[in-house]
């Protein structure tokens, strides 16, 4: 039986191919906007553990979330060294985390902090950064590199580092004159930490000395840069951890309404649903399209399979006569609709894995999303089910007219 | 607010009538506190800290260590996309913005490993598991709770 | 000889309709060459219908192989003719999407009864029957379509015959074909009919094949109130 429906399908290779794709493709956009979906959340919600409040210039959670932790978009402004200073002061604060971002190392971005971060700093489930090789930074002119960083740049131990101003691929303002010496790479996280060259936040303020409007007036060697003030000004965001964490929202409270300067305190937790709830409109909008385009193609089976039974009936007397029953009938038809649609959902998965393993580096080159194109999780196991029992429910409807032409039709077949 | 609590008190659900003991928010208050609620903190006008911080408030001793069933808003501390691992419960929605938060023992840090699904911050929950009473911070006395949890629940009417 | 069909006060009429078929008393002895005659729209196909248990009798008893196909469930019938009938029909007879010695061996798919019966494999059994009708074995693996249709109702004879059923029923099998082939196929029908002894019962309105048949009916005289 299934020998003969698979043969039968193969006699008609090109009318099942077409709907074979059809399937395939349909699957492969619900599965891939599923994949995407659930990396992309995946991707942002590991990477910031451990970390109550986020402290910036004063702007809507969302964006601060965005570009101090996931450095995408800009800062709208920078904070005063003066208010970080005031508030990793206050008694329920830990420990806070300077970053400054604004330059970058071919195409990296340059993030300026201290040692806290190696301290502090955790992603995924409260996992601490791990060094593969080297050590955290000790001097000015040092830097430590994402593995990514490594990975792409090829650098190692010892090697020199430029930093670019501005962020960009290239630059044609180079800080070439106090060039930084890689001490140590991180581990691979998952996070933008890979893609991230860290150095010292003086460092970073050595490499500005001299600078005027965006533009070099002077040129300094290092030791003329060491010996000036290397406190900076200001600093981009800082992240703060608490003694406790149920005080969180006195200090952000209080951050909210500091006086000397605009400022914003956000929970990344709080942040990260609320963005959630945000890109959930706009999911749901692109699912439903998906959803439609596999019922479409599951339409488009079904008008295959319909169109095709009537020029079939002779086929259907014939099988009849050599003792098959309505019931082998509709038994038939049904198997050929199952195995269109398990063969297109296995199609369209290979072609969404095939993509993701040819896209993943480009995506990530591109976007800084971490693509896994690892085994289909739970949710698309689910779409794919369910793919398959609608593909097999709508099969059912061909096979049951095949059972009725039967029952009618008997042998003869001048119909 | 007391009435609201007591309210939800009686719409719990009878089956968890077990060893968890249910709680209502005001039975994480002392007594003392109670009749005489924690003050703000003092605002220092020459300070650019204009809005007072968060009153601290003291614990119930007897409650170390109790298992108890509380119902709340969820604060989302950790998670990932589908859920959420540690979080803050608080007695009503929107306590971290826009208006003075509660005083700190009326806030629960809660960890639960096993991990809630909470899609709709609006909706609150039944936490269940073990309270435990810790310091604000390390020169004080206890001031907060925190749960072991054990089972995360929609808050059903 | 035993008896293979046998018919008592049978009546048959399709829904909401005249009766088509009448038939008082009629026997078949295995082993026989029934030729069936009449015009078109004298209920041949019915008849057949009712023998190959697609249809069921209104009425009657209708005995092929002593079981009263007119009593049987429509599950048990198609089974009874998955095991011991073969059937030719006139023209198109073949699966197109299998190969000639599929067609042959596709007989065999719905029925345990007739795969035991083979004595070689079923591939070997249905080269035997084709070569036994005399179709060149370089066709066996060919696709049907590129079979002239004489060559195409002898593969569909040879899926009749394979499993040795009791009883082959031809429906105007030689209708479409020329005259010499004509002859030719009923020879070799008949020849491997009598070889594994089947019965073989013909329809055809085609006067000429009469004297070949060990035995002749016209459905006219074997129906009572046949309508035209």
């Amino acid at each position: 039986m299934l020998i003969l429906a698979l043969k039968s399908l193969w006699a008609r290779r090109l009318t099942a191919g077409l709907t074979l794709a059809a399937i395939a493709i349909s699957v492969m956009l619900l599965v891939g906007v599923q994949k995407i979906r659930v990396e992309l959340k995946d991707s942002f919600a590991r990477t910031l553990s451990g970390t109550d409040l986020i402290v910036g210039a004063r702007s809507g959670q969302i964006n601060l979330l965005l570009y101090s932790v996931f450095r995408l978009g800009n800062p709208t402004n920078n904070i005063s060294w003066d208010s970080y200073q005031r508030i990793s002061k206050q008694k329920d604060v830990a420990w806070t985390i300077p970053i400054a971002l604004g330059d970058s190392h071919r195409g990296f971005r340059v993030l300026g902090t201290n040692q806290d971060y190696f301290r502090h700093y955790a992603y995924g489930r409260n996992q601490p950064l791990q060094l593969v090789e080297g050590r955290a930074f000790k001097d000015t002119f040092e830097a430590v590199i994402g593995a990514e960083v490594a990975q792409t740049l090829g650098y190692r131990l010892g090697d020199p580092l430029i930093i670019a101003h501005g962020a960009g691929n290239t630059s044609f303002s180079l800080h070439d004159d106090l060039p930084f010496t890689l001490v140590g790479i991180l581990a691979p996280t998952g996070t933008p930490v890979d893609k991230t060259v860290h150095v010292r936040l003086d460092g970073l303020e050595a490499i500005h000395l001299g600078w005027q409007s965006g533009r070099k007036t002077l040129t300094l060697s290092s030791e003329q840069a060491r010996a000036a003030d290397l406190t900076p000004d200001s600093i981009t965001a800082f992240l703060v951890g608490m003694n406790n964490k149920v005080q969180v929202f006195g200090l952000q409270r209080a951050i909210n309404g500091y006086r000397a300067e605009p400022l914003s305190a956000i929970l990344p937790g709080s942040a990260l649903h609320e963005l959630w709830s945000l890109l959930g409109i706009a999911e749901k909008a692109i699912a439903f399209i998906a959803l439609f385009v596999v019922i479409a193609g599951l339409l488009g089976m079904l008008t295959t399979l319909l169109a095709g039974l009537s020029a079939r009936r002779r086929e259907l007397a014939i099988l009849r006569a050599l003792g098959a029953g309505p019931r082998h009938l509709f038994g038939l038809l049904a198997l050929e609709a199952a195995l269109l649609s398990a063969l297109g959902v296995l199609l369209g998965l290979a072609l969404l894995y095939g993509s993701l393993q040819l896209l993943a580096p480009m995506v990530q080159a591109q976007y800084g999303l971490l693509l896994y194109p690892g085994l289909p999780g739970a949710g698309e196991w689910r779409l794919v089910g369910l793919t398959l029992l609608a593909g097999m429910i709508i099969g059912l409807l061909p096979a049951a007219r095949a059972y009725f032409y039967s029952v009618n039709d008997g042998m003869s077949i001048n119909h | 607010m007391a009435i609201c609590f007591a309210t939800l008190a009686l719409l719990a659900p009878s089956a968890w009538a077990d060893d968890y003991s249910l709680l209502e928010w005001n039975d994480l208050i002392p007594l003392e506190e109670q009749l005489n609620p924690p003050p703000f903190p003092e605002v220092d006008h020459d300070d650019e800290f204009a809005i007072p911080g968060q009153p601290v408030g003291k614990v119930v001793p007897s409650l170390n260590g109790r298992k108890v069933r509380l119902p709340g808003f969820v604060v989302p501390l950790e998670g990932d996309s589908k859920q959420v691992t540690a979080f803050l419960l608080v007695p009503y929605f929107g306590a971290c913005i826009h208006v003075p938060p509660p005083p700190t023992n009326q806030i629960v840090y809660v960890e639960y490993p096993a991990g809630a699904r909470v899609d709709d911050l609006w909706d609150a929950v039944w936490v269940t598991g073990t309270l435990h009473t810790v310091g604000a911070s390390h020169d004080m006395a206890d001031a907060a709770y925190s749960l072991e949890g054990t089972s995360v629940e929609p808050y059903q009417i | 000889m035993s008896t293979l069909i046998s018919i008592r006060d049978l009546r048959f009429a399709w829904p909401r309709q005249a009766a088509i078929l009448q038939i008082p008393q009629f026997e078949l002895a295995a082993g026989e060459r029934l030729f069936i005659k009449g015009p078109s729209g004298s209920g041949k196909s019915t008849l057949l219908g009712l023998l190959a248990g697609i249809q069921q009798a209104n009425s009657g008893e209708l005995r092929v192989l002593d079981r009263d196909l007119s009593r049987l469930s429509g599950r048990a019938r198609d089974r009874f003719r998955a095991d011991h009938l073969g059937y030719i029909f006139q023209q198109f007879n073949l699966l197109p999407f299998l190969s000639v010695t599929e067609n042959v061996t596709s007989a065999l798919i719905f029925s345990r009864h007739k795969r035991r019966r083979l004595q070689a494999s079923a591939t070997v059994e249905a080269e035997r029957l084709l070569s036994e009708l005399q179709l060149p074995p370089a066709l066996w693996s060919q696709p049907v379509h590129t079979l002239s249709i004489g060559q195409q109702q002898r593969v569909a004879a040879a899926r009749a015959l394979i499993g040795r059923p009791e009883l082959v029923i031809a429906d105007e099998p030689t209708s479409a074909l020329d005259a010499d082939s004509r002859a030719a196929f009923i020879e070799l029908l008949f020849r491997e009919c009598r070889r594994q002894h089947s019965t073989l019962v013909f329809v055809s309105h085609d006067p000429a094949l009469e004297p070949l048949f060990s035995r002749v009916v016209s459905l006219a005289e074997l129906s009572e109130h046949a309508t035209c």
